[in-house]
């Protein structure tokens, strides 16, 4: 467990306005980054709203590695001002997101990354990201048998032969 | 890393992007899996939707869960068939009548029209009666509730060739807001057959497409007239003495059944026409230009068929009137059409029903449309896609005997002194869950060149105790209703 580390925005250099944030992740890396970059994450920006009302400025703890938060910080860096109806706190709840193609190319990993990709993106509450991996982890298995999902996802079969033969486990064909 | 780790929230949210037929593959994966769809509500909605062939209604005040077992409720009703309501109505034996959509229309007198909005009580749809008083002496009428749209023909005026049909409300016979200006198409008969009073109507409305075929015997002045009725314009027209039947196949196809063409030894067959193409000339079945034509087998060789009927509803694209709030409705992608094919074997008349999934259709024009090809579609072809039945009896021409994938013998079927209503679901994924027993996928019932079959799911009920000694009934269906008809001249209609 890293411990807690005062910030003193003045002693990291900045650009333009924004303040800078520092970000901790499990494998205990330090990455600083713009404030108004990841703003896009609602759980940040809560952290945010806290250090405001306490005046306290302190590192952000993360329970994900620096791998994967550098690829969430590339994701909002590439968003970066724009608005994703998704991300606004404020609008009703959208259903599906749209296809967006950078997203596309930029979820093209493997199965484990995505994963892990989108448990960091639900946990800083990036809904844009999580809606974009979710449509990604749904191509995979779109249109494959049970068994085909099976592998793809690396899930054992836990059903008894009782209950896959019974009716009420096969719904339809 | 599994996505067992994944939070549920997370699951559902994959899922929200998974058709009905993956969820249902994903459903069967593990335990874990299972539980995340069936604790929710919209997703078992989804698959319910799928499997029983229904489309979600418009949004409205019924929430997912209250849809969900709506829906299992319905199935059920269609899968049992238990009598829930039962109603009966009289019919003078003069008056015209149609069954379309869930409405029941019939005339009152000579001007004056009378609906009933059967009831549904799965659906909450409420039972409704209404009349319509128009200022037409009426022919025959067709009507469709999507549109709030009435097809009146008037009835022709002696000395005068020239015929008009009326575009009205369903809801009050005023001319109809987006007919044009006049509210009228109007047609030319030939003169020398304006005296006759003995013409038969089939009467269809699909989206912006009213058709009306005339049919007479001696069949030599059959004509069939597509309008494009918002704009007034004529898209198709033939004149041809073997033509007996059509409908509409997807928006813009006509299906048009003749007795007897030049594409073979005297095959009936079924003509598709494109209605972008428009073909007003009034010329005969085989030289008005078509897409393609489909070969019907015959009894024997060299004995031409007789008469050549045809039953498909609702038509394509259609869906139920808004104002009702149905939670749900029939699906647009299948539909059955059902032929029932005649051949004089003297003295008697023999008849033989052909059920044809409309998709199989629909998929060989694409493939003819993109690859080109032969423009006779021989029998061998394409009859996997149909079923021949072994229930015979003639229909009248106007019989409804279809509603989307489901069929009623139009007889009852006597079973030891108890005569019984025979219901045949053709619906894939409806099949595929039904036990083995109910199924019906072996059948070669007469026709020599009958191979394949489309299977289907028999359900048999003792006809109501009110309807049991009723003598010369016709049974038809509706979304969720059976109707009886009594040729004496009574209506019947039990509810679901």
């Amino acid at each position: 467990m890293p411990t807690i580390v005062s910030v003193d925005d003045s002693t990291v250099p900045g650009e333009g306005s924004s303040r800078l944030l520092l970000l901790v992740s499990s494998d205990n890396k330090h990455i600083v980054v713009e404030e108004d970059i990841m703003s896009r994450s609602r759980f940040i920006s809560k952290q945010v709203e806290g250090f405001e009302a306490t005046s306290q400025r302190h590192a952000i703890l993360l329970p994900f590695s620096s791998f994967v938060l550098n690829k969430v910080i590339e994701y909002c860096s590439h968003y970066r001002g724009y608005y994703l109806l998704e991300d606004d706190p404020d609008a009703a709840p959208p259903g599906r997101s749209p296809v967006r193609e950078w997203d596309q190319e930029f979820l093209d990993v493997d199965r484990n990354m995505l994963l892990r990709i989108i448990k960091a993106a639900h946990y800083l509450e990036i809904k844009s990201l999580v809606g974009s991996c979710a449509r990604a982890i749904a191509d995979m298995i779109r249109g494959k048998t049970t068994e085909e999902m099976r592998e793809i996802l690396g899930v054992e079969n836990d059903f008894t032969p009782e209950e896959e033969h019974s009716p009420s486990s096969k719904c339809t064909g | 890393m599994s996505l067992f780790r994944l939070p549920a929230e997370l699951i559902s949210n994959i899922l929200e992007y998974l058709d009905c037929k993956s969820l249902l593959a994903w459903r069967e994966v593990c335990r874990g899996f299972k539980a995340s769809v069936d604790t929710s509500s919209l997703l078992r909605y989804q698959i319910a939707l799928y499997a029983s062939g229904m489309q979600d209604g418009p949004p409205g005040p019924i929430a997912v869960a209250d849809r969900l077992a709506k829906l299992e409720a319905y199935d059920e009703a269609w899968r049992n068939l238990e009598w829930k309501a039962h109603a009966e109505s009289a019919l003078p034996s003069t008056s015209l009548w149609e069954l379309y959509g869930g409405i029941w229309a019939r005339s009152k007198g000579r001007k004056t029209l009378v609906f009933r909005q059967l009831p549904s009580r799965t659906r909450g749809v409420e039972e409704r009666q209404w009349e319509v008083a128009t200022d037409v002496v009426l022919r025959d009428f067709g009507l469709d509730s999507c549109q709030d749209l009435l097809v009146l023909v008037e009835k022709l005026q002696s000395g005068t060739n020239l015929c008009s049909v009326h575009l009205r409300t369903l809801s009050s016979g005023a001319r109809h807001p987006l007919a044009p200006k006049s509210g009228i198409l109007e047609y030319e008969r030939p003169i020398e057959d304006t005296a006759r009073t003995d013409w038969s109507y089939s009467i269809r409305v699909s989206g912006d497409y009213v058709g009306i075929l005339f049919l007479n015997d001696p069949a030599a002045l059959c004509e069939l007239f597509v309008w494009e009725w918002k704009t007034g314009v004529l898209r198709l027209k033939i004149v041809e003495p073997q033509m007996r039947s059509f409908t509409f196949l997807e928006v813009f196809y006509v299906l048009v059944g003749a007795i007897e063409s030049n594409t073979g030894p005297g095959f009936p067959s079924l003509f598709a026409y494109d209605l972008h193409e428009l073909s007003t000339q009034g010329l005969g079945i085989e030289d008005t230009p078509s897409v393609c034509s489909f070969q019907l087998p015959l009894a024997a060789p060299n004995r031409p068929a007789w008469e050549l009927l045809m039953s498909c509803d609702p038509a394509p694209n259609w869906f139920p009137n808004p104002e009702l709030g149905t939670p749900f409705y029939t699906g647009e992608d299948d539909r059955l059409i059902v032929l029932n094919l005649q051949f004089l074997v003297a003295p008697v008349i023999r008849s033989h029903t052909i059920v044809i999934h409309s998709r199989v259709l629909s998929t060989v024009i694409a493939t003819l449309r993109r690859d080109g090809g032969e423009k006779v579609i021989p029998w061998e072809a394409w009859q996997h896609g149909c079923q021949l039945l072994p229930e015979h009896g003639h229909w009248s021409t106007w019989s409804c005997s279809t509603f989307g994938m489901r069929y009623v013998c139009p007889k009852p079927i006597q079973r030891g002194g108890v005569r019984m209503v025979r219901v045949r679901d053709f619906h894939p994924t409806r099949v595929n869950r039904a036990e083995e027993a109910a199924r019906d996928e072996a059948g070669i019932y007469g026709l020599p060149q009958f191979q394949h079959v489309l299977p289907s799911v028999i359900k048999e009920v003792p006809l109501p105790d009110q309807l049991q000694n009723s003598a010369r009934l016709q049974l038809m269906i509706s979304e969720d209703n059976i109707v009886a008809l009594e040729v004496s001249g009574s209506l019947a209609q039990s509810a679901l």
